[in-house]
């Protein structure tokens, strides 16, 4: 063998092992696309178009709400869980920047709506604090649902929404084998699209 | 497009390749209680061992071969149940589903907790003296499950990134000691490859090792719920179950001709007859013999790992499975209880956890028990492949139109081999020296409660004929319609499965 196809070996050999080890290698027996068909038989909508197997935009029939869908993995050992999260963008009247992280409150029984400022401006806090406690509707489908991360993100004059579900997950496990999908009930679908656009609502104008 | 085009088209699609599936089907050679049964096997049995690990390979083959041509059919994300249900019937179905999965969980599951700490411990002289003065070293499995448990409740998600390292790693490890010590200077001299057996060689013996040799080689049929995402999956499977299991072979024979070539089997209790390689000592004497005293490090660090991740896996899945369970109905609705601030499963996770713990306290660690529990798990599993074998065979007969991509060959001589092969495997299940009851008497009353709760789930709950076996094409629209870019209208229920 040559130098020359030694190096070219090498260097293939190289580039198979560091996809093999690469934190971002999709997990074996991964099938994009397949959570996301299954989330989209529960969401029911008409306007559900798929971009790419991982990415979905949905919109709602009164267009009063457009987000984007996208499946994201997570790894364990011979065993990997695949994960929804719905994705809201949409202009912001205010500069600057700042991140959000909303959560129940209570050890038990859910008591309310936390909100914790991972960065940015304090001011903004407070306000969207007071927009969460006082529109009604939107704390009326928040406290119900089964979201397990909700952030909210301010960058380059735009709010960005992003929110992952309990529900429209799927469990793949190789040893034993088995799938389970994790369906999002018509309750859960109805009040994770009311919180989307009550968000929404309260961001536009703050 | 008619059923026939849409099957082939499905089987044609897919996304994992052959490498993928080979590592399905060997995935179980790096579970501490194959491990374990491997050495015990070689220990007693010697050469009329490696005789029932051939006949349980050629059982396994012929199995293989029903297996791939159920996948063929109905190459479904539901698999056993799928194939059962459309053979002989819901009631069946569970029964056979909940058998191969839940009852084989409770046993197997309950071996790795304990074995977990033991195996890890065993190749640490002090720390393993340290934990047997605490009450035993089995009790750090109990602590992997607690541990793995609380973190999943806070959300925290241990191992993410370490599959691929471990799984190699494992590997690697076990070829590495295996081909060492064939190749060292033997320390034992042996009457062929592995040794005479301790408990003779007659047809009978040699049978009632096949029992223990086939706990090495279940679970090929793992890799069929892969099927729907195999590229090429009525060629691929069929060749990785095969291989899988021809590899597993290899590395076993490897690994029992190389521990009874350099660990000598001494007699540890003359009253009650244990022997060296009845008991995880002989691994860490087998890696100091092969290795010097990185032998037992390098071992007890790569079992403590895999011992951990393992027991992370199922406190990661199992509570997801439930939870999923209760959403659809399956279960009790307070199974779909979340932590309000950190979105966990806690009953279930509580419910995952104490199964393997409470499992393992009432035997009391004792590692007596292991065989009984895998033996118990053998059972369970064979059960279900006899249900699949007959689900196959009626198929053939009632719907000998259905689109086969993959045919058994020879039917029926395959399924009548390797049906008659685990029935006998089943009645001679009991290796000399140990009480039948030990075995048949938890796998009878497990089984027995699953086949009552098939029976009250289908006819009071569901409200089904529990015996009138489902549609294919049914089953196969009900496949078909779940996957992506396919148009549906309006919403449409999650279906529940029963498991």
């Amino acid at each position: 063998m040559n130098r020359v196809t030694l190096t070219a070996a090498m260097s293939v050999l190289r580039q198979k092992l560091s996809e093999l080890f690469s934190a971002q290698r999709a997990p074996a027996g991964y099938q994009p696309g397949r959570t996301l068909g299954q989330l989209r038989r529960n969401l029911g909508l008409a306007r559900f178009e798929q971009v790419s197997p991982t990415l979905a935009r949905v919109a709602l029939d009164d267009d009063s709400l457009h987000l984007e869908i996208r499946e994201r993995t997570e790894s364990q050992l011979l065993m990997h869980l695949v994960m929804t999260e719905f994705s809201v963008r949409l202009p912001a009247s205010t500069e600057g920047a700042a991140s959000f992280a909303l959560h129940h409150g209570g050890a038990v029984r859910r008591t309310g709506i936390h909100c914790r400022q991972r960065m940015g401006e304090r001011a903004l806090l407070g306000q969207l604090q007071a927009r969460l406690q006082h529109d009604s509707a939107l704390h009326q489908a928040l406290m119900p649902l089964d979201f397990k991360r909700l952030h909210i993100e301010l960058r380059d004059h735009q709010w960005h929404v992003r929110l992952e579900h309990m529900g429209g997950s799927e469990v793949v496990n190789r040893m034993p084998a088995f799938r389970r999908y994790i369906a999002l009930s018509r309750v859960q679908r109805d009040a994770l699209l009311a919180a989307l656009v009550g968000l929404q609502r309260v961001l536009r104008t703050l | 497009m008619s059923i026939n085009d849409r099957l082939t088209a499905h089987l044609n699609r897919g996304t994992v390749g052959f490498p993928t599936a080979l590592a399905s089907t060997i995935g179980l050679i790096m579970a501490s209680p194959v491990i374990l049964t491997a050495t015990m096997g070689f220990g007693i049995g010697g050469s009329a061992f490696a005789l029932a690990m051939l006949i349980a390979v050629v059982m396994m083959l012929a199995q293989a071969t029903t297996f791939a041509e159920a996948a063929s059919i109905l190459p479904t994300t539901g698999s056993v149940y799928d194939y059962i249900n459309c053979g002989m019937g819901r009631f069946f179905a569970i029964t056979g589903t909940l058998s191969a999965y839940l009852i084989v969980h409770v046993f197997a599951g309950t071996a790795e907790t304990i074995l977990a700490g033991v195996m890890a411990l065993v190749n640490f002289e002090h720390l393993n003296t340290l934990a047997e003065s605490a009450g035993g070293s089995w009790l750090l499995g109990v602590g992997f499950v607690l541990v793995f448990g609380v973190l999943n409740v806070f959300g925290v998600s241990a191992f993410g990134r370490a599959e691929i390292i471990l799984t190699f790693g494992m590997w690697t490890t076990l070829m590495v000691f295996g081909v060492l010590g064939l190749i060292a200077a033997p320390a034992v001299q042996l009457d062929g490859w592995f040794g005479e057996s301790l408990v003779g060689s007659d047809l009978v013996t040699v049978l009632s090792l096949v029992g223990m040799a086939m706990f090495m080689f279940v679970g090929c049929e793992f890799v069929t719920p892969l099927a729907p995402d195999l590229r090429q999956s009525a060629k691929v499977m069929p060749r990785a179950m095969m291989l899988g299991l021809m590899g597993v072979a290899t590395c076993m024979f490897i690994y029992g001709a190389a521990m009874k070539r350099q660990v000598e089997n001494v007699v540890l209790d003359a009253a009650s007859g244990v022997h060296l390689l009845d008991t995880p000592m002989a691994i860490p004497r087998f890696a100091e013999q092969v290795m010097g005293q990185i032998g037992p490090l390098w071992l007890g660090v790569g079992f403590l790992f895999a011992g951990a991740a393992t027991i992370n896996t199922l406190m990661a899945g199992v509570p997801r499975i439930l939870y999923g369970m209760a959403v659809d109905g399956a279960l009790p609705k307070v199974f779909t209880y979340l932590h309000p601030r950190f979105k966990t499963p806690v009953l279930c996770i509580l419910v995952a956890m104490l199964i393997p713990c409470l499992h393992a306290l009432y035997l009391g660690g004792n590692t007596d028990n292991i065989m009984h529990l895998v033996l118990a798990a053998v059972c369970a599993w064979s059960f279900a492949y006899l249900l699949v074998t007959v689900s196959v065979v009626i198929l053939r007969i009632r719907r000998p139109d259905l689109p086969r991509a993959y045919r058994s060959p020879w039917f029926p001589l395959p399924q009548l081999l390797s049906s008659a092969g685990i029935l006998l495997g089943m009645w001679f299940i009991t290796p000399p020296g140990m009480n039948p009851a030990d075995i048949y008497v938890p796998f009878g009353v497990m089984l027995g409660g699953t086949a009552v709760y098939a029976l009250f789930w289908t006819l009071v709950v569901q409200k089904v004929n529990p015996f009138k076996p489902a549609s294919v094409e049914d089953v196969l629209a009900k496949e078909f319609a779940n996957e992506p870019g396919h148009a549906h209208s309006g919403y449409v229920s999650a279906a529940a499965k029963a498991v």
